[in-house]
């Protein structure tokens, strides 16, 4: 009972000072512009960052050519788009094996006995900026156009 | 300039790695009026810390080496070229560079336990051999450090530590003399040092000429030995920075016999004016490009 007496004399309060103070008006008026200033600029950065999003997930190779490689050598160079059957491929390094899955356009790492498996969390290969890559296993797999990824160039001051 | 280490260990490697750079640039610096380089052309003798002393030393025996292409005394002659800031650059006067030319040479240069005495008419400029040096440095603690993965890029030099995180070789560009936004081949490495000297780098024009930097102090005069550019590489990152500049001064013709003495020590990859290329036989496995070239063998 207590409770609920104290709550409407808080809410009476409001209501009073809400309706009789012209210049709370003017600021609830200002909140209001405030507000809708912060909505367009939200909206503004949400249809950003889904555009970058969609950008960059929609970068695919222009070809489909993909290099799996191990310990820096090449192991396997597949072409994604001829492939018929679903196949996997196994590697096996310090820390256990890696299984590779691979269908018609499609290639991810489907499980490693890694510590992090973080090669597997990453999914399928989508586009050449983001190889998949297994540290512990030194597993690489990549477009093959980003092979000629240069790190550095040597000469170039400016 | 760029650093980036892989590994658990590389946040505080990378800093001090750093620091060493930058400490090292005031010390060598030709240019800063509070580095040691600059008081010892002033005062002409003095005790130096032990990096310069070191470094001074090592210049003297890679113009051993060179028969004096690689030559830290040349300070004189590019002052009279004007390849200094709040200079301007102009062709001098015979006379001028004949002046120049008196102090110009490593017998001019003594040095004892930690002191440095120049000749009278001598100044040093160390710049075509402190970024190496500095590069050097900054690897070695990011090795102490712990770190076996990292590129280094200082000012158009390159140095690799290690191999890439997941073992596969750095891929290293050779800047196109001609259009430096572009390659003309690239270079499969670990653990080397990268370094291209070419005229493309600093130059300035007068009545129709091109003047570069790269000053041949047989003559006093901007090298004319029909190359565009040398990159360099090798374990040494020093060796590395001072023979690129040796070998532009040099030629082709003289490089090869360099080499073929010490082909152990670096390899070389060398852009003609005529635009060809030509590659050491030790490189052959590290160079990759789709245009055509020759091979330097042993």
């Amino acid at each position: 009972m207590k409770k609920s007496s104290t709550s409407t004399r808080n809410s009476d309060k409001q209501n009073d000072i809400i309706g009789s103070d012209l210049y709370d008006c003017s600021q609830t008026v200002s909140y209001k512009v405030k507000n809708r200033i912060w909505i367009i600029v939200f909206s503004v950065l949400a249809v950003l960052c889904l555009g970058a999003w969609l950008f960059i997930s929609n970068i695919s190779s222009p070809s489909k050519i993909v290099e799996i490689y191990q310990n820096g050598s090449l192991v396997e160079k597949i072409d994604l788009n001829s492939v018929t059957n679903e196949r996997e491929i196994t590697l096996s390094g310090e820390h256990g094996t890696n299984i590779i899955l691979i269908s018609n356009g499609h290639i991810k790492m489907k499980s490693a006995d890694c510590p992090d498996k973080l090669c597997v969390k990453h999914g399928e290969l989508k586009n050449s900026y983001s190889p998949i890559v297994c540290l512990p296993n030194k597993v690489v797999i990549k477009f093959e156009n980003s092979s000629d990824g240069v790190d550095a160039k040597a000469g170039a001051v400016r | 300039m760029t650093i980036n280490a892989y590994g658990s260990k590389s946040e505080n490697a990378v800093k001090a790695a750093q620091n060493e750079i930058n400490e090292l640039d005031k010390l060598l610096s030709v240019q800063n009026k509070d580095s040691e380089i600059y008081k010892l052309n002033y005062k002409k003798s003095m005790t130096v810390s032990k990096d310069t002393h070191s470094l001074i030393t090592r210049s003297k025996e890679l113009y051993t080496l060179t028969d004096g292409a690689f030559d830290i005394s040349c300070e004189p002659v590019s002052r009279e070229w004007g390849f200094y800031s709040g200079l301007e650059n102009k062709v001098p006067s015979k006379e001028a560079i004949e002046n120049a030319l008196e102090g110009v040479g490593a017998d001019h240069i003594k040095t004892e336990d930690n002191t440095v005495t120049l000749d009278e008419n001598t100044s040093l400029d160390l710049g075509a051999v402190a970024k190496g040096y500095a590069s050097q440095k900054a690897t070695e603690i990011l090795k102490e450090n712990g770190v076996t993965s990292a590129l280094m890029s200082l000012g158009g030099n390159v140095r690799a530590v290690g191999t890439k995180p997941d073992g596969e070789l750095w891929s290293v560009a050779v800047a196109d003399p001609n259009d430096t936004s572009k390659s003309i081949g690239t270079l499969k490495i670990s653990d080397k040092a990268v370094v291209t000297s070419g005229s493309y780098q600093r130059y300035f024009e007068e009545n129709g000429q091109i003047y570069h930097h790269i000053i041949d102090t047989k003559t006093g005069y901007p090298a004319n030995s029909g190359l565009k550019s040398v990159t360099v590489v090798s374990d040494d990152d020093t060796l590395a920075d001072a023979l690129s500049t040796a070998l532009f001064v040099k030629g082709l013709e003289k490089s090869k016999e360099l080499y073929s003495k010490n082909s152990l020590l670096f390899g070389a990859v060398f852009i003609t004016d005529d635009n060809k290329i030509y590659v050491t036989d030790n490189l052959n496995d590290s160079f990759i490009s789709t245009q055509s070239y020759e091979v330097i063998d042993k």
